[in-house]
């Protein structure tokens, strides 16, 4: 009990001294995680929505792999990564490997399903005849479905705070694509494991924290956004 | 403006649509009437291009409405309003200038201005999902109108209002539809609504038109059974024509000669068919000049409405459809002894297959 | 609409954020995780980073996985130790220019209760010998890699084949290796720098030394262009001629005697 509270003091030590190394590798597990993100809310919101509206043969069969894809492994993401971007693999010429841009793409992979999925689901929740509505009144299947997104916005944005908890969480994808390097690929997750295989139990005290800590100041303010657009009056 | 033919759907569970001709005119108040599940929403759905026919063609303002090249353009030209109205979780005066957004146009004086038509400007600001049910159906129908659209479809819209609500609802859409010269097609069970409002009635039971023409010809002169019972056309009597002098029509029917105004010839067989409203009581035997005057035993008396209706037996029955004051004042009461009567005229035939 | 347009440029942007901070001139170094864990690879790359000039990415795996990508063409420059695979590995054409340069020993660790009375033993195999007929719990690397390889190379010459429920292995680096010995209270073969660097945070304790058998050689291997002609060839002999400089020697040889009162790491090349 002891070591853990020495451990916990050590590691707000290490916080509150403003310890500059911890801070780059928050910043970058930052970056990574909320532009892979961003990119599957891009690809995802509106695939799901097109999935979800469209009719066309095996729609159940797709819409079967995407819930599936959710819970891909996101070790298995990252392996998948790497092979192809290595200098061997297909895509070697881009030297992404060990990369943030490689991570990036990894974590793309692993939240794109949950974003999709999840639009496919509220986008079915859409009253259909709501739907035919918006299409009545002179608008393409595409402005449709910007007014329904617009109208289910508060299950679009839990959407997205599921998919930047998964990804700030995990820790296979980045270790295999980015491989741990210091000063470059090294993230919260990554920086933790390697901590506490070390013995730096302090110091793994702390980059946990502050890994807890970032990913509940952006669930929050993704919080804010989801409860501000709540009809109240 | 709109001319389909032959078209027809089919569903999963057997149901399907077949509509041989329609032809819905510039400027013309078309209302299509029928009995649940009759089909009528699937066949809205089909002028507003928002459902696939598996066979047939639908003509709107000239163009082909099943090529999917021309489904935008003309839904751009039109405009809808169902039986929910259907706002978006924002203001009013944004719900209403949505269909200005979708052309990517911004006009403001058209928005207000459609506020007005349905006197709801003073709601301009307020959000959408807190209006009351006749407010948002308003703003429905406002939000229809900003485009000022050649045609517009309606489909129940003022099913779930009640009666005072519709009434002023109704009369307000029925100003703005004159006025503005659109082509509308309303799909509705209120016939007295479609009355109001319609030019051209067309019945639609069981996937099929049975009848299209003038509201009051159909409500008055139904072409088969099935319509003059939609239509309520309470009176209905199997009989056969004895014989036909310039049109005046001896039928033999309910045990009785009755006498109607119709082309029908000698030895047809036929339904006698009379409208509630076309029976008169009283307690008299003078019958005012009317061809058909029968004794007749009060079998029951049930409000109905702001009315009554008397259900007479005659020999045959018979449904009148009279004032309370007219109840009160002959004291109408099961049992009590009177004289229906009704003009032959008013009488309607139709042939009867045996 | 206009949202989506705004999102979009919001991720362009940082994009092109990260693609200013893309690395120029990039050298792929697999070296072994003993080099990473003692902190003499991030010490000399800082230096070697200094000027900007070269991006240098360490991957810190076993000496095994180390040749592995170099096999593969994934490494520009291989930091090993583990002769009888490097001897292999340039025979068979993936490598050129080994240069063993640096060296360091193995200790023999283990728990202070010394279950199978291990310590003092002057001779590496008889530890050895003695931890296998003590049943004692033995983790090992099992990861291909230097240490892994001398390890099984000890137990070779205590002539025991290591299995069963006392021989526990970890599949990890060195530091994570330590961990789970020091957890279970258990023998472990570490390479002396490691071990002084976690020293302070495992309550193991030498139980043998010195053999000759437990010196450890560290080489350098350049992957062979001719072989692979995608590889950073300039890189990695910028690299390789860094670390065997004098400069890099004089950081190497001082490396630790300030923090652990003895050297780490003791250079064996003749650096210009």
């Amino acid at each position: 009990m002891e070591f853990i509270l020495e451990g916990f003091r050590k590691a707000l030590q290490l916080i509150f001294s403003g310890n500059p190394e911890i801070f780059a590798i928050a910043r970058l597990s930052l970056t990574v995680s909320l532009l892979a993100t961003a990119f599957a809310v891009l690809a995802g919101v509106p695939l799901g929505s097109w999935i979800a509206v469209k009719k066309f043969p095996l729609k159940k069969l797709l819409i079967a792999l995407v819930n599936t894809g959710m819970g891909l492994p996101p070790v298995v993401a990252g392996l998948v990564v790497m092979l192809f971007l290595a200098r061997s693999g297909p895509l070697g010429f881009l030297n992404w490997l060990y990369t943030p841009k490689g991570m990036i793409i990894a974590q793309f992979i692993i939240a794109l399903p949950i974003i999709t999925a999840l639009s496919v689901s509220a986008m079915q929740n859409v009253d259909p005849k709501f739907y035919n509505q918006i299409l009545a009144l002179g608008a393409s299947d595409r402005q449709a479905i910007w007014v329904c997104l617009k109208e289910i916005r508060l299950t679009i944005v839990a959407a997205v705070i599921a998919g930047f908890g998964r990804l700030v969480a995990e820790v296979g994808a980045v270790m295999i694509v980015g491989g741990n390097i210091r000063h470059q690929t090294r993230m919260l997750t990554t920086a933790t494991v390697m901590e506490t295989q070390m013995g730096n139990f302090d110091m793994a005290i702390a980059i946990g924290l502050v890994l807890l800590a970032l990913g509940f100041v952006v669930n929050l303010a993704l919080t804010i956004i989801q409860q501000n657009k709540v009809l109240t009056r | 403006m709109i001319k389909l033919s032959g078209l027809r759907l089919a569903f999963d569970s057997g149901f399907s649509l077949d509509v041989d001709s329609l032809k819905i005119r510039a400027g013309e108040v078309f209302a299509i009437i029928g009995p649940n599940g009759a089909g009528k929403t699937t066949l809205l759905n089909s002028m507003a291009m928002l459902n696939r026919p598996a066979a047939g063609t639908l003509e709107i303002m000239g163009k082909d409405a099943l090529a999917s090249a021309n489904k935008l353009p003309l839904r751009r030209a039109m405009s809808a309003v169902f039986s929910q109205p259907y706002l978006l979780n924002d203001t009013v005066f944004n719900n209403v200038a949505l269909p200005l957004r979708l052309r990517g146009l911004r006009d403001s004086a058209a928005v207000n201005a459609a506020l007005e038509l349905f006197r709801i400007a003073h709601l301009k600001d307020r959000n959408g999902r807190t209006l009351s049910q006749g407010e948002s159906h308003r703003a429905a129908l406002a939000r229809a109108f900003v485009t000022k659209p050649k045609l517009l479809l309606l489909d129940e819209p003022f099913a779930a209002l009640d009666e005072r609500v519709k009434e002023s609802i109704t009369r307000d859409l029925r100003r703005v539809i004159k006025t503005s010269g659109a082509a509308a097609v309303l799909v509705t069970q209120d016939q007295a609504g479609a009355l109001t409002l319609a030019d051209t009635l067309a019945v639609l039971v069981n996937g099929r038109i049975l009848q299209q023409g003038e509201p009051q010809e159909i409500f008055s002169r139904p072409v088969s059974k099935e319509v003059a019972d939609f239509v309520g056309v309470e009176t209905i009597l199997p009989g056969k024509v004895a014989s036909n002098r310039d049109n005046l029509c001896a039928v033999e029917a309910g045990g009785h000669t009755l006498m109607a105004v119709s082309e029908c010839r000698a030895g047809d067989d036929v339904f006698f068919c009379l409208r509630p409203e076309d029976v008169s009581i009283s307690l008299s035997a003078d019958a005012g000049g009317r061809r058909n005057n029968f004794k007749a035993r009060v079998a029951a008396v049930a409000p109905w409405g702001l009315e009554y209706k008397v259900e007479l037996d005659c020999g045959f029955t018979a449904q009148a459809a009279v004032t309370k004051q007219l109840v009160d004042g002959l004291g109408l009461k099961p049992g009590a002894q009177v004289y229906a009567s009704f003009k032959a005229v008013a009488a309607h035939l139709i042939k009867r297959a045996i | 609409m206009k949202n989506n347009l705004v999102l979009a440029a919001l991720g362009a942007l940082l994009l092109a954020g990260c693609a200013k901070s893309e690395p120029k001139n990039i050298i792929r170094l697999a070296t072994t995780t003993s080099v990473r864990d003692t902190g003499l690879l991030d010490m000399l790359n800082e230096t070697f980073q200094k000027d900007g000039k070269y991006t240098l990415q360490a991957i810190a795996v076993g000496s095994g996985q180390a040749m592995q990508l170099g096999r593969t063409g994934e490494a520009d420059i291989l930091w090993v130790h583990s002769p009888d695979d490097e001897k292999k590995f340039v025979e068979e054409g993936y490598g050129i220019e080994r240069t063993t340069f640096l060296h360091n020993d193995f200790v023999i660790l283990g728990p202070e209760a010394d279950p199978a009375k291990v310590k003092g033993a002057k001779k590496a195999e008889e530890a050895f010998r003695k931890i296998a007929e003590a049943k004692a719990g033995f983790v090992s690397r099992a990861d291909q890699s230097g240490t892994h390889k001398k390890e099984l190379k000890l137990w070779a010459a205590a002539k025991v084949k290591p299995a069963g429920k006392f021989y526990l292995e970890a599949g990890q680096g060195m530091a994570g290796t330590l961990s789970i010995a020091e957890e279970k209270k258990a023998y472990v073969l570490a390479d002396r720098s490691t071990w002084l660097s976690m020293a302070k945070n495992l309550k193991l304790g030498i139980v043998s030394e010195g053999d000759d058998l437990l010196i450890n050689r560290y080489s350098l291997i350049l992957a062979n262009p001719a072989k692979f002609p995608k590889v950073n060839a300039p890189g990695a002999r910028a690299y390789f001629d860094f670390v065997l400089s004098k400069p890099a020697k004089e950081l190497i040889e001082k490396f630790g005697v300030e923090k652990y009162g003895q050297q780490l790491f003791f250079y064996d090349y003749a650096a210009k």
